[in-house]
């Protein structure tokens, strides 16, 4: 029968389809591309996808078979597909343009393209900061004070002092001191936008303390010749949720950095006005270029614990 | 089902591209606008990102939907759900706590749901209240807003208050049934059908079939068909919000949004074109802080999940047209009236 023939066509390629999706996330989980796309807690569920996907596909190709050989699918309310020609063809169209997408489009990192459309955070401590007048009659100094810090040559008083926090703010106070006591802060990839947060809030203590973060290189319009903002994008779920945070940093030579390049600088603290928002400036003592990290994306850390 | 597709959608869709177009004249973007491959490769990105995050999610509402279909019964869904009207939309509100999904799984496992017996209204609370009032949302939120866990306080009460509202509402306004019943059994009826009367004629159809051993093919097949019913909304959806994601400026909307009232429309505005997951829209909303106020980001947190883009036509899939519209109408009045009664009284 006719409708036999275009039953078994759309069975057929079903079938095809969703073994295309699956082969597209078996070939991102591979090659480890699939990091460009989603971040590493929802991977587990993307994979169990792929499985789902390959067993019905499976089944739409048994289906396939089975009506033209002309056998009876055994549910007959299985709402015959459309007959339009054009109706079929944008409808599967639309799912084989993601397919083709996928494959044929090379993976790429977002860069400064994306992050100028989303907009960089500089202060990454917005979310985190008491307005004054609401927080000062609640700070307290933190009594507990890490006994390593203590044995430093600076009193724990002071430190608590310099470091106030409240309820909201006491992992970020813990943190802070402890970077305070170091020669070289480095933004670790694991807390990247916590250790951000840290120095934002403290930002006044900090200056003059010297610091290394890499990313890669992002220019805003309004910036001057000599400054470029070293940023990473912060993934949640998926990089349609991506938001980039950075660092803004002066150096005399920025001109031959260009965008998207990534680099590792270190420098000196300093604070910078943007906005009319005070935020962290960096002057760079030494910038090298690196190559892409096989991780480029950091993720919030919900097991932060300084 | 596909036969209204371009006829129902083409005259939208291409006011919108317009729309959109218009949007970026104006504000002096297009000239710039080239699709060279950074352009390109950001959209496949974004684009792709959607449709993988989203799937597993989809994947796991229609096999639980067929599962559903083929062995849950009318009786048991009937007996499940609490007679008494307000009991029943608490009931729908707090469904979530128990079935933590997103909204993209969600809704197809309610058209089953609705098919057998669950008053509309249930339903649909639970497709607005389950993104929102779950535990897995309220935890991104409080850790998003480290600092003013009234933020997610709020989020849940006020998601709570807005789905009992609507809840109510349908209960007295909307007696008929809202679902395109075409979908799963177009040959079945021809005139609108009471649900009761369309399930009989449902099992009727699978009686012939042997009982066990064809049950878990039958459910493969249901849930493949819905795969392709759902995943056509969804990857349209998710094209158009990589998009507007890959070519609008942030900046230029922000600018916007000044003013106590209009940054609470445009909120609005951005959580339904942004079409995030609710379990990570918290963030997002958290980078605004300093430029809205709280009762904004309030409505962004509220309405994102109730409503967006991608969402609305994956709702159009499942109901009448009228219906999605009124409901569209429904969640952007109460959320709006809600968040900003909270806001003067609270923040």
């Amino acid at each position: 029968m006719n409708s036999d023939r275009s039953r078994s066509w759309h069975y057929g390629l079903r079938a095809c389809i969703l073994f295309g999706f699956a082969m597209f996330i078996v070939f991102l989980v591979k090659s480890d591309n699939i990091l460009y796309y989603i971040a590493p807690r929802m991977i587990i569920y993307v994979k169990l996808a792929a499985l789902g996907l390959y067993a019905i596909s499976v089944y739409q190709g048994y289906l396939a078979v089975q009506t033209l050989r002309g056998k009876e699918a055994d549910c007959s309310c299985d709402h015959p597909p459309s007959s339009s020609k054009f109706k079929n063809t944008i409808l599967y169209s639309l799912f084989i343009i993601p397919l083709l997408l996928g494959f044929l489009v090379p993976n790429s990192v977002m860069g400064s393209a994306l992050a100028a459309k989303k907009g960089v955070n500089l202060s990454s401590s917005n979310s985190v900061k008491t307005p004054p007048a609401t927080s000062s009659p609640n700070i307290r100094t933190e009594e507990e004070i890490d006994k390593t810090i203590m044995e430093e040559n600076l009193g724990a008083d002071q430190l608590g002092e310099m470091f106030k926090s409240d309820q909201f703010t006491e992992l970020y106070a813990k943190q802070g001191k402890q970077l305070y006591a170091s020669d070289l802060i480095e933004i670790k990839d694991d807390i990247f936008i916590e250790t951000l947060t840290t120095l934002d809030l403290y930002m006044d203590n900090f200056i003059g303390k010297k610091l290394e973060v890499s990313g890669f290189v992002y220019r805003e319009d309004t910036l001057p010749e000599n400054q470029f903002v070293v940023a990473r994008f912060a993934i949640q779920c998926c990089s349609a949720d991506a938001a980039p945070y950075g660092v803004l940093v002066e150096l005399p030579r920025a001109k031959n950095y260009s965008d998207d390049t990534w680099v590792k600088v270190s420098g000196i603290i300093s604070k910078a006005n943007m906005h009319d928002m005070d935020i962290l400036k960096l002057d760079v003592q030494s910038i090298e270029k690196i190559e892409v990290p096989a991780n480029p994306y950091v993720y919030p850390n919900y097991e932060f614990e300084p | 089902m596909q036969t209204s597709f371009v006829h129902r959608w083409g005259m939208p869709v291409i006011a919108l591209i317009c729309l959109v177009l218009i949007f970026f004249i104006l504000n002096r973007e297009f000239p710039n606008f080239t699709i060279d491959m950074t352009f390109l490769q950001n959209f496949k990105t974004i684009f792709l990102s959607i449709i993988l995050e989203a799937i597993p999610f989809v994947l796991l509402g229609v096999l639980v939907a067929a599962l559903l279909q083929i062995f849950v019964s009318e009786e048991t869904v009937r007996r499940f759900v609490p007679k008494h009207p307000l009991l029943g939309i608490l009931f729908g509100c707090f469904l979530g706590v128990l079935f933590p999904l997103c909204e993209c799984g969600m809704i197809p496992i309610v058209r089953r749901l609705i098919l057998k017996g669950m008053p509309v209204y249930v339903g649909v609370v639970y497709i607005i209240a389950g993104p929102i009032l779950n535990p897995v949302v309220f935890s991104s939120t409080y850790m998003a807003f480290r600092s003013h866990p009234e933020v997610a306080y709020g989020r849940m009460g006020l998601a709570l208050i807005v789905s009992i509202v609507i809840g109510l509402i349908l209960y007295r306004f909307v007696k008929s049934n809202p679902l395109r019943q075409t979908i799963a059994h177009n040959t079945v009826q021809q005139v609108e059908v009471h649900d009761h009367s369309h399930s009989h004629v449902h099992n009727h159809d699978h009686h012939h079939n042997p009982p066990t051993r064809n049950k878990s093919f039958t459910a493969l097949g249901h849930a493949s068909d819905e795969f392709f019913e759902m995943g056509k909304y969804l990857i349209f959806g998710a094209m158009i919000t990589a998009l507007i994601q890959t070519m609008m400026n942030r900046d230029v909307l922000v600018s916007i949004g000044d003013g106590a009232f209009s940054s609470h429309l445009f909120m609005m505005g951005l959580a339904y074109i942004m079409s995030l997951c609710s379990t990570s829209d918290a963030f997002v909303a958290s980078s605004f802080w300093t430029t809205f106020s709280a009762g904004s980001l309030l409505t962004f947190l509220v309405y994102g999940p109730m409503l967006d883009f991608k969402n609305t036509l994956m709702l159009l899939a499942v109901f009448r047209a009228k219906f999605v519209f009124l409901l569209i109408g429904l969640i952007s009045v109460v959320v709006l009236a809600g968040s900003l009664l909270y806001s003067n009284i609270f923040l």
